[in-house]
Formats: structure tokens, C-alpha cells, sequence
């Protein structure tokens, strides 16, 4: 994972390369909606309201005659980081969990394995709109929420590694080599159990993408008003006829969730290689 | 041949059982059952059996690799309690293990992984272990372009010297050699051999060679131990042992072994059938079932160690009786 870009690229299939490329692709124009968009997002009024798109207003206007073109920028950097952020917390949270379960076993593996289970009886998505339904809107919420909620798959995935590895030579090597358990688990067993769950951190970031999306959508997102794509595309739903509203936002999830499964794939498939 | 001076490793009556649930029911099975082994500096003692004879199990119950039931366990005398952390013991007694593709961390270059045991148990400086690093190399005979190389880069030899020197980081006393040429082909196993050899000699190690090969054990050990099922039946000098084995078991292992590995003259056992199940044992003599030369007491009464010669001892009152 620390080789360079070029190394990178040789080494995966096509549709790892593209799904790179989107990703790249999506990060500037994160940056740049951070950083400049041509109308201010947040301001109705800076054109006709329902504008289709043209050379004033690339992506047409709303109701309110906002831009939809900035406002989608300026929600690139919104979703992107929401998705990121929630993997992260759910790989790092998952991972150590899964790891000390699968390692350890015994009571604390019977402990976390139930309550995996339980969290994994609700069908996700709707446990994820109950939760921030109860806690709140807010962009730490839904972080938190999205996190917890897919946090079961990393967890199940590296308690598997981590057990089949334990048995290894090299963990009784590590053992005489001086490291405690945890040492054997921290240095040894986790970083060799690792790939597979950097290709499914990259296939579930784009179940997250949308699930994100999803809880914007239904207004049980982060806080009403801030550019968010989920939560435009809800705001257009009224407006058949003005598609524009609703398609540009789409177009950055189905964007956003591509990228990352394509990547995952390309990792899955050249493992298999 | 006696032995010189005080053991390096003594080990007592050590039992290792396992709890085994198959169908709702508890059954213990008894890998190790009341081994006694001593070693000595400079000294090899080699234990030798079938897979499944409790051989491994036993290496990794005096490493505590596997908690022991039963049984005491000295290091240079002094017993495990006397250390101030388990893990201090791996400074006195180290092993090589039997696959080195496997007992070496794919991830790890072979800097890191001579350097690892060196940080964690001794805390000597970087520059101190960087000049132990090219001693090591020196001593197993490598070369230091392989510093930066991982496993899989490297040939089977070179994997296995990487685990020797890796086990001799730490200056131990005693080494475990747990099958150190099972995985290597023919050609290299002698060159490796001699190298065990020649590091015993320059740093007075006393090892523990783990084997089935009749053959590696006659090159380098000087005692050995037959194990069945998990207890010793026969041991002694290599040579004597090799040459007048007293137990019929003993002698069917050396019929099996190719030619070479002969030279003695002695009566030709054939067992039969297969090795009991571990479970369920009949109070008698663990080979009853499949030895030729059983008699009735033998499936009543569990034979223990006799001398039969001296230092050479078997658990077989049938042979002892019996004119040579």
C-alpha cells in the first residue's frame, strides 16, 4: 500500500484505474467546492428560479433560483468526507474489536460476537435512519451512526484472518521473538490480515456513500440547509419537470459510490490473480 | 558416556492433556504423558516418533506454547516462577522451527526480523544490534544484500539459516530444533546440519532436536528418546540405542527407516495394524495392540523405563528378559 502511484497502477486491473481516477476527480472537486464555486451555494435568488441548465447556470437553478451547479460542488466536499470519515471510524473501531475477538476468543469473542449478531438482525439501513432519528440531526451523528452500523463486516472479516493466523508458526515465532499477545496481534497478525479488509473498506465506502445520501434524503440527515447531495435531490422531488434539481446530486453519489467499487473490486481482483 | 555437569534444561514428569468435545462429551487426550529429559551444554538430545506421537507437543509444552498439565520444566535450574515475565524465559531457550516459509512473517524484511527479538528482550542500543545483526549473518553464513529482502525473496536455505540465527539473536542457552530439515530438500539439509553443528560447538548450546529422520538424529545428537503416544519408551546414546535397540517399537522404527540408517544387528520387527487411538488407552503397555512379541501382562501392567544397558534404559520387560 506504500508503493507509488505509478507501482499502483501497474499492478491493478482497468477498473481499479478508473475507479482511481473518479476518486481523484471527486477529491478536487471537493477541494475546490471548499474553496470557490461560481454562485454562493447557500444564496436563493442569484438567478431565474427554474433555469435550465445553460451557459449562466451549467447546472440550471432550483425553486428558489439558487445554483445548482454550486451547490452540488459545495456538496462534493460534504458527502465525500461524511463517507470517508464513517469507514475510517468503522475499519479502525471494527478492526481492533475483530482482532481481540478473534485472537483472544473465549469469553470476550463470545461477548462481542453476540452482540454483532444482534446489530446485524436490523436491516441496516433502517437501524441507521433510527438511530439518527433518535439522536439528532448532525454531521457527528451520522458519522457515528454510519460507523456503528457498518462496523459488523470489518469485525466478522478480520476475527477470521486473525484466528486462521493464529495458529501460524510465525505467531509462536513472534511469541519467542518477545511480544506479548498484543504485541503478536499489533505487529504480526493485524498487518498481515489487512488486505482483505482494504478491499471491503472500499466496496462498503460505497454502500456508505449512499446510505449517507439516503439519511439526507429523508431529512434525517446532518443539519437541514447545508449543501448535502441526498438531501437536494429531495428538495427537486417536487419538480418532475425541473430534472436538473434532483440529477446533478444523483449523478455525484452513483459518481462517489462508483469510484469506490470499482476500486474495491480491482483490489479483490488482483488478489485473486 | 555420562553427562558432564549441571542440565541446562531439565524437565520432570511433564503431562500435556487436551480436552476434546465431540458430540456433547468431554474426552481428555493425553499428548504428553510423563516425559523426563534432561540437556546439557554442547550436548544434543534428540526425541524421535511418529507424527502423532507427542514429539511436537512436547517441544511447544517446554516453550509453553501450549500450557502443560502436569510437571516441572527448569531452565538453568531455575524453575518458571523464578522468571520475572513468562516471556523472559525465550532469552534462555529458543527454537527453530520446522517451516521456516511459515514461521517467519511474510511482512517482515530479514533486518526485522534478526532485530525484533534483539529490541524486545535485550534493549540494547540500534547500534549494538546493527554490529549482533552482522554477526549473525556472518555465523549463519549469509550474505548482507539479504538485509532488505523479504521471505519469499529468499531460497529454502536461506529461509531456515534466517531462523537459526533469528533463535540465536538473544544468546540463548538452549535451542529447540523442532524438524530444522524436514522442509528442505536433500542437498541442502547436510550443509544446514553441519552449520547446527558448528554453532553448537563455538557457542556451547545445548540442543533439543525434535525429529522422525533416523538419519539426522545418528548425524547430530548424541542422546535420544523414542516417544509413543506420549511417553518415552526407550532412550540412551544415539550409537547404542541405534545399534541394540531393546524395544520392539524402537526396533521397527529403524526397520522402517531406509538401509543407511542401519548398522546394528538385531531381530526384524514388523507391527501391525495402526497406532491406538488416544483416547480410551488400555492400562497395559502403549504398543500392546500392534506388538508381536506381546504377552498377557502386557496389556495389564504399564512398563516403565529400565536399565538395559548401561544408560541405555526401555520400557520393555519382554526384550529385557530375553538373552541378546
Amino acid at each position: 500500500m506504500s508503493a507509488a502511484p505509478g507501482r499502483w497502477w501497474r499492478h491493478h486491473p482497468m477498473s481499479a484505474r478508473l475507479g482511481a481516477a473518479l476518486m481523484l476527480l471527486l477529491l478536487v472537486a471537493a477541494l475546490v467546492g471548499r474553496l470557490w464555486t461560481p454562485y454562493d451555494p447557500n444564496t436563493p435568488g442569484v438567478g431565474d428560479p427554474f433555469l435550465a441548465p445553460g451557459a449562466r447556470h451549467w447546472f440550471g437553478t432550483d425553486q428558489a433560483g439558487a445554483d445548482v451547479f454550486s451547490m452540488t460542488l459545495a456538496a462534493t466536499a460534504t458527502d465525500v468526507w461524511l463517507t470517508v470519515v464513517a469507514v475510517a471510524l468503522a475499519f479502525a473501531i471494527g478492526g481492533v474489536l475483530g482482532a481481540v475477538a478473534g485472537y483472544w476468543g473465549g469469553w470476550t469473542d463470545w461477548l462481542i460476537m453476540r452482540v454483532t449478531e444482534v446489530l446485524q438482525s436490523f436491516p441496516a439501513l433502517l437501524l441507521a435512519m433510527l438511530l439518527v432519528a433518535a439522536l439528532g440531526n448532525g454531521l457527528v451523528n451520522v458519522i457515528v451512526v454510519v460507523a456503528f452500523v457498518g462496523l459488523p463486516g470489518y469485525l466478522r472479516l478480520i476475527r477470521a484472518e486473525v484466528k486462521a493466523r493464529r495458529g501460524w508458526e510465525f505467531a509462536d515465532a513472534a511469541i519467542l521473538a518477545g511480544n506479548s499477545g498484543a504485541g503478536v496481534l499489533a505487529r504480526h497478525l493485524v498487518p498481515n490480515s489487512l488486505t482483505p479488509l482494504v478491499s471491503y473498506a472500499a466496496v462498503n465506502a460505497a454502500w456508505v456513500a449512499i446510505v449517507v445520501s439516503s439519511l439526507g434524503f429523508i431529512g434525517v440527515g446532518i443539519e437541514p440547509g447545508s449543501p448535502e447531495w441526498g438531501s437536494m435531490i429531495a428538495g427537486g422531488r417536487d419538480f418532475p419537470d425541473e430534472y436538473w434539481i434532483s440529477l446533478f446530486p444523483g449523478l455525484g453519489i452513483l459518481l462517489l459510490s462508483t469510484a469506490f467499487y470499482l476500486v474495491g473490486d480491482g483490489i479483490v481482483d488482483r488478489d485473486e490473480r | 558416556m555420562t553427562e558432564p555437569g549441571k542440565p541446562l534444561l531439565s524437565v520432570t514428569g511433564l503431562r500435556t492433556e487436551f480436552t476434546v468435545r465431540s458430540r456433547g462429551s468431554r474426552r481428555t487426550l493425553r499428548a504428553v504423558d510423563g516425559v523426563d529429559l534432561e540437556l546439557h551444554a554442547g550436548r544434543t538430545s534428540a526425541v524421535v516418533g511418529e507424527s502423532g506421537s507427542g514429539k511436537s507437543t512436547l517441544a511447544r509444552s517446554i516453550l509453553r506454547l501450549v500450557e502443560p498439565t502436569a510437571g516441572t520444566v527448569l531452565v538453568d535450574g531455575r524453575p518458571l516462577s523464578a522468571f520475572r515475565r513468562r516471556r523472559d524465559i525465550y532469552k534462555d531457550i529458543q527454537m527453530v522451527f520446522q517451516d521456516p516459509r511459515s514461521s517467519l512473517d511474510p511482512r517482515q524484511r530479514v533486518r526485522e526480523i534478526l532485530d525484533e527479538p534483539m529490541r524486545l528482550h535485550l534493549r540494547r542500543s540500534p547500534a549494538d544490534r546493527a554490529r549482533r545483526i552482522r554477526e549473525l549473518l556472518a555465523a549463519v553464513e549469509l550474505d548482507e544484500a539479504i538485509l532488505e529482502r523479504r521471505p519469499a525473496a529468499l531460497s529454502g536455505g536461506q529461509r531456515q539459516r534466517v531462523g537459526i540465527a533469528r533463535a540465536l539473536a538473544v544468546e540463548p542457552k538452549v535451542v529447540i530444533l523442532d524438524e530444522p530439515t524436514a522442509s528442505l530438500d536433500a542437498s541442502t539439509r547436510g550443509v544446514v546440519l553441519d552449520l547446527l553443528a558448528r554453532l553448537q560447538r563455538e557457542n556451547d548450546l545445548a540442543y533439543l532436536l525434535i525429529s522422525h529422520d533416523l538419519h539426522t538424529v545418528r548425524r547430530i545428537a548424541h542422546t535420544v528418546a523414542v516417544m509413543y503416544l506420549g511417553r518415552v519408551i526407550e532412550t540412551g546414546p544415539v550409537a547404542e540405542v541405534l545399534r541394540h535397540p531393546a524395544h520392539p517399537y524402537t526396533q521397527a522404527l529403524i526397520d522402517a527407516a531406509p538401509v543407511a540408517a542401519h548398522g546394528g544387528h538385531h531381530r526384524t520387527i514388523r507391527l501391525t495394524g495402526e497406532i491406538p487411538s488416544p483416547f480410551d488407552r488400555n492400562p497395559g503397555c502403549v504398543l500392546a495392540s500392534r506388538c508381536p512379541l506381546a504377552e498377557a501382562s502386557c496389556t495389564t501392567r504399564q512398563p516403565s523405563l529400565a536399565e538395559f544397558r548401561p544408560d541405555h534404559f526401555a520400557a520393555c520387560p519382554v526384550t529385557h528378559r530375553q538373552p541378546r
